[in-house]
């Protein structure tokens, strides 16, 4: 169990504290049932007759002087307003690798020519699963004429997502091969079900996909402690970040914004975010040369062996059938 | 001790000299009533006869699908009872309806036919809400059958814990009946309704069995998954009907509707025939006139069970317990299951065995391949057993409603059949025999719940915003959940943006919600009998402390194993096979400390408080207790860890001296403190809308030096932490205090809002005790009086009204009773 109210009295007290003027009195059409109905619940600690009147003007004051706050704390954030909630955050890089124009044999997907790659990813409330965890950070990045560019989408109200949604369904290429580092278990899943719960269609699920999670293992599994994407920057792609908020600190950051409209924490998730797609782009031209050249790389040839005879025999079920 | 062989004694059970065999020419459950009662007229105190119900039949509805119509007629169904039919005429006009029925009436049909209707008809999904996983197993099994007779094509899953990862989404996509339980529906479905997009908006039925059992505090937690359930339903543009069905209780359809949180259709009246039934109420004989000692409960309810299976029926018997079970299997399994080569003909049956194990003895009883079940409460719900001819009660289940929940185990459409409930000694037991009009006059007790107890709604509105945003306007069940949200969001896990209130927590509320308010972690019993480690049963976290400790004998179907060890901390008992002429009984006890008031008020001469306390229950060791004579042939020390709980509570407390000045005596002043803490503790429960059950009641000095309870036999006694009884007058301080706590751990809100009633709660006490038609005392009151004390005179009663008088801010302000 976790910790709840040791006290009836005292979450009547809060409650009491945190809505404010007092209960109403009983509306005075109400029949003598319906006072003893209420008695009744007063008596056994249920909720008094529902308090409609707040207190409006008092309200709206203090939410006026929150929305000025919050101008000024966004001001301080990078990128631009597109929707009222949504900031978009665009960035370019040098980006001189080639990116492959065929499926690479390493990869489980049923498409043989992919459509315009696009690398995603996605920072979240949390990891608990189920519908009260949601994508607060949106990220796209796509490689043009040796350059990649990251598209971020942030939600700075919550009230915006479904405008988030939407706004990212406008800029995407029509028919995109998702390239992601975990998506298929974790980001797909999640997308589908926040898009679901704004009422909007689902562009990720049953799209094609390179999940690089799972080739990277089959390549490292026995060489590295762990194969999360941080290990492949410091062992395989010698990226070194500076001053880089941790993941599991993100989703406390932008409740941070949310609570107190503190943009520190965020600017910092924002650039943890931004790296970890251009991460997932070096990761897949990285990927694409260990499985060409295992021992140059000190991958595990055997596990990389397996995996794409296992990819191969699958290819042939599916052809056959 | 003695040596048994020659011990013939009084109380001595199963194995009486004095054996009665009926008659070989006797026929059916009511000659076997009649012989009983006229060969054992001293011990009946009461025959209560129902008579024979005529089958009532209707139609199948005009308009219902030919295919299952046909799948009916396969079956063997040609016409409808008439209840069926009322129900499918309520759905049909879009109304929600309860279906109150006895046992074998048909009821699944009440909302099968409806369902399956609407599903051949195309898209209608439905859900299906049991109490427990066999019942929605068993559910599935009938559903199939049915299929399978007319080619139906519905496709009916069960979807609990036992339910396979990768079989989870086939269930959800393709399920057209998904048939779980409540908590599965507040855990598992509802947090990720997004999973169950489609089967929501397809969503035409929620079917809800059993609704009398969701009662007090887990009652209350159902009537609010209802209402996040109906939030989820709306949200994908759906509003299913809700089809309910409760056994007999005093309101159905008054707690239909609390549940379902709407105006809910009545069916009460059955159609389906039933033959008449006999009930016997059966008080042991006395067999010690200068103590008053009667035989036991067991030996009697052996004795008839053993009668009823020589002459050829089928009987179940109840026991109150799961060792009980065990000990009454053992001596039926000694009259009729010595030859090893032959199948058994007496099983057992209760919580904790294993579930293939329930499922073979659920079958063998509808193919009447045994003659004979012993039972917990386990198959008082409607698991599918086929018909009995003759329920035993091994003493009195605790309430009407149960009783004749329990009765109604035994009863064919065409035959008659008998139940006979056996007193023990227990004084409310003793009570119920003495006085069958109380049973007779009285109507089933109302299920009472109460969705708007605060701390179970803010749980709740915690939950229902994690599945959805809530939005400005928005309600829960009646209520606007804004001060609820305020409180939320002032916690930060969940935040107001403009007119809407999201989730942004990183946990999932509903994993710290339990409906039932029970500690996980069963506990598995290991066999290593011949180096083997098989699993014989499952122990729920709260009886492993009194079965499992080392040294235990455990038993299933009777057979005895020993504990050797018990790894609490991996949940883990290992036993190997024994054969004990004796089995064990844990000796526990139970003591209250005061943690901290937060509010102290006078209350008369003394004061009424609410706060935190620790409730403790520990095993200190265990009994050894020999077959048949039941002499008790040893001790066993046990050393675990004390069963904790926090919790919040009201205590009424008397100052030291205050009942020494008003009473002759401490041990009448115990009784009368006893007696007021019944009233108050019954009144208690009535105004918190909760079971006896949820609201703990404890007498004690309040320090936890020692602690006061009613012994069986209904008299009063002191005992301290080292369970040693004492002399009241020994005390240095004598300041008993009674506490009415929250019983589940942490609180469940009943304790506070009680605490602000309690000028009220006195007054009732009062009024309940003076106006109780009763002379000296009763169940329905003080709780239990002896039948001596009775005889005698003994004021225990005026002892109550003294002390509540003692504990009331202005006596004189209860007003004078009304006495016919």
């Amino acid at each position: 169990m976790t910790a709840r109210p040791a006290d009836l009295a005292a979450l009547r007290a809060r409650i009491a504290r945190v809505m404010a003027p007092p209960a109403p009195t009983p509306q005075a059409d109400a029949g003598p049932e319906a006072a003893a109905q209420a008695d009744r619940l007063a008596a056994a600690g249920s909720m008094a007759a529902p308090s409609d009147d707040l207190d409006v003007s008092a309200l709206r004051q203090a939410l006026a002087v929150r929305a000025r706050r919050a101008q000024v704390a966004l001001a301080s954030l990078p990128g631009e307003d597109v929707a009222d909630g949504v900031r978009r955050i665009e960035t370019r890089e040098s980006f001189c690798e080639r990116m492959p124009e065929r499926r690479p044999d390493w990869v489980r997907d049923d498409a043989e020519a992919p459509g315009e790659l696009v690398f995603v990813d996605t920072e979240t409330s949390g990891l608990s699963g189920g519908t009260g965890t949601l994508v607060f950070l949106l990220g796209v990045g796509r490689v043009v004429d040796g350059a990649l560019t990251i598209v971020q989408y942030l939600l700075t109200r919550l009230a915006a997502e479904a405008a988030m949604f939407d706004r990212v369904a406008a800029e995407l290429p029509d028919a995109p091969t998702w390239v992601s580092f975990n998506g298929r278990a974790f980001d797909v899943p999640l997308l589908a079900a926040r898009q679901r719960m704004c009422r909007r269609q689902d562009l990720y699920t049953g799209r094609p996909h390179w999940d690089l999670l799972h080739p990277l293992r089959a390549a490292f599994a026995t060489r590295w402690d762990d194969c999360r994407l941080a290990t492949s920057e410091a062992r395989l792609l010698r990226i070194q970040r500076d001053d880089d908020l941790p993941s599991a600190l993100v989703p406390e950051a932008w409740r941070r914004w949310l609570q107190a409209r503190d943009a520190g924490g965020l600017a910092k998730a924002l650039a943890h975010h931004r790296q970890d797609i251009a991460s997932l782009a070096r990761l897949l031209v990285a990927l694409d040369r260990v499985y060409a050249d295992p021992e140059a790389h000190g991958a595990d040839a055997e596990g990389i062996r397996r995996r794409l005879a296992r990819l191969a025999r699958e290819r042939r079920r599916s052809a056959a059938r | 001790m003695s040596n048994p062989a020659r011990l013939p004694a009084p109380g001595q059970e199963g194995g009486e000299r004095e054996d009665w065999r009926p008659a070989p020419s006797l026929r059916g459950a009511n000659e076997l009533g009649a012989a009983l009662a006229e060969r054992f007229a001293g011990r009946v105190t009461a025959r209560i006869s129902v008579p024979a119900r005529e089958a009532r039949f209707a139609d199948f509805p005009e308009t219902l699908e030919p295919r299952l119509a046909a799948a009916l007629r396969e079956r063997g169904i040609e016409r409808l009872w008439s209840h069926q039919r009322e129900a499918f005429d309520h759905v049909a006009a879009g109304r929600d309806v309860v279906v109150v029925t006895p046992t074998a009436s048909g009821k699944t049909l009440c909302y099968n036919l409806p369902v399956l209707d609407a599903a051949l008809r195309g898209g209608a999904k439905a859900l299906y809400l049991f109490p427990t996983k066999a019942l929605a197993q068993d559910q599935v099994a009938e559903l199939s059958a049915l299929n399978a007779a007319g080619g139906l094509g519905v496709r009916a899953y069960t979807f609990d814990g036992d339910t396979p990862a990768d079989a989870r989404r086939a269930v959800r996509t393709r399920g057209d009946l998904v048939v779980s339980n409540p908590d599965m529906l507040h855990q598992a479905i509802l947090p990720h309704h997004t999973k169950w997009a489609q089967f929501f908006e397809q969503l035409a039925f929620v079917v809800i069995d059993e609704v009398h059992h969701y009662r007090g505090v887990f009652g209350s937690h159902v009537a609010n998954v209802v209402r996040r359930l109906r939030r989820i339903t709306a949200f994908y543009g759906a509003s299913p009907r809700f089809i309910l069905c409760s056994a007999t209780i005093g309101n159905p359809r008054e707690h239909a509707e609390a549940i379902v949180g709407g105006p809910v259709a009545a069916v009460t009246e059955s159609g389906a025939p039933a033959g008449e039934k006999h009930l016997l109420l059966w008080n042991p004989p006395v067999v010690n006139p200068e103590l008053g000692i009667r035989a036991s409960a067991r030996s009697q309810s052996t004795r008839i069970a053993r009668a009823a299976v020589q002459a050829g029926l089928k009987a179940i018997v109840f026991a109150r317990s799961r060792l009980e079970v065990e000990v009454l299997t053992k001596y039926l399994k000694d009259a009729f299951d010595h030859d090893p080569r032959k199948p058994a003909r007496v099983n057992a049956y209760r919580g904790g065995y294993l579930p293939e194990a329930r499922r073979a003895t659920e079958r063998r009883l509808r193919d009447g391949a045994i003659d004979c079940v012993v039972s917990t409460s386990a198959l008082e719900l409607g698991v599918d057993i086929g018909m009995l001819d003759v329920a035993v009660l091994n003493g009195y289940p605790g309430s009407i409603a149960a009783t004749w929940q329990r009765l109604g185990r035994a009863g064919r459409r065409q035959q008659a059949s008998l139940g006979v409930l056996v007193a023990s000694s227990e004084a409310l037991d003793q009570y119920v025999v003495r006085h069958p009009e109380f049973f007779v006059g009285s109507p089933p007790e109302c299920a009472r719940i109460d969705a708007d107890q605060l701390l179970i709604l803010v749980d709740h509105v915690r939950c229902a915003a994690f599945e959805l945003p809530f939005r400005a306007g928005d309600r829960f069940g009646p209520h606007d959940p804004t001060p609820l949200l305020a409180v939320l969001a002032e916690d930060g896990v969940v935040h107001r943006d403009g007119a809407e209130w999201h989730w942004i927590a990183d946990s999932y509320p509903a994993n710290a919600v339990s409906l039932r308010g029970v500690a996980d972690g069963n506990f598995v019993v290991v066999d290593l009998t011949d180096g083997g480690k098989t699993v014989i049963a499952e122990v729920d976290h709260a009886s492993a402390a009194l079965t499992l400790y080392e040294g235990a004998i455990y038993m299933v179907q009777s057979r005895p194993w020993q504990v050797e060890r018990l790894d609490w901390v991996g949940r883990k008992a290992f036993v190997t096979r024994t054969e004990a002429d004796y089995y064990t009984d844990a000796i526990d006890y139970q003591k209250v400390k005061v943690l901290e008031a937060f509010e102290v008020a006078p209350a008369g001469r003394g004061e009424c408080a609410h706060g935190e306390i620790h409730h403790v229950r520990r095993v200190t060791g265990y009994k050894k207790i020999r077959y048949y004579t039941h002499e008790n042939i040893g001790y066993g020390k046990v050393s675990l860890p004390d069963g904790e709980m926090h919790t919040t509570a009201l205590w009424w407390r008397l100052p030291d001296g205050a009942l020494d000045a008003a009473f002759d005596s401490r041990w009448a002043a115990l009784d009368g403190f006893l007696g007021a803490a019944h009233a108050l503790h019954t009144v208690a429960v009535v105004r918190a809308m909760a079971e006896p059950l949820d609201l703990g009641r404890a007498v004690g000095s309040g320090q936890g030096d020692w602690h006061a309870v009613a012994e069986p036999g209904g008299r009063g006694a002191i005992r301290d932490a080292a369970d040693r009884e004492l002399d009241p007058a020994d005390l240095a301080r004598f300041e008993p205090t009674v506490f009415l706590y929250d019983n589940h751990p942490g609180g469940s809100g009943l304790a506070a809002p009680l605490h602000r009633a309690r000028d009220a709660l006195v007054a009732d006490a009062t009024r309940l005790v003076r106006d109780c038609a009763c002379a000296h005392g009763c169940p329905a009151c003080i709780g239990p009086v002896l039948e001596h004390d009775e005889h005698r005179g003994r004021d225990a009663k005026g002892s109550a009204l003294r002390v509540l008088a003692m504990l009331a801010e202005d006596p004189g302000a209860v007003t004078p009773p009304v006495r016919a």
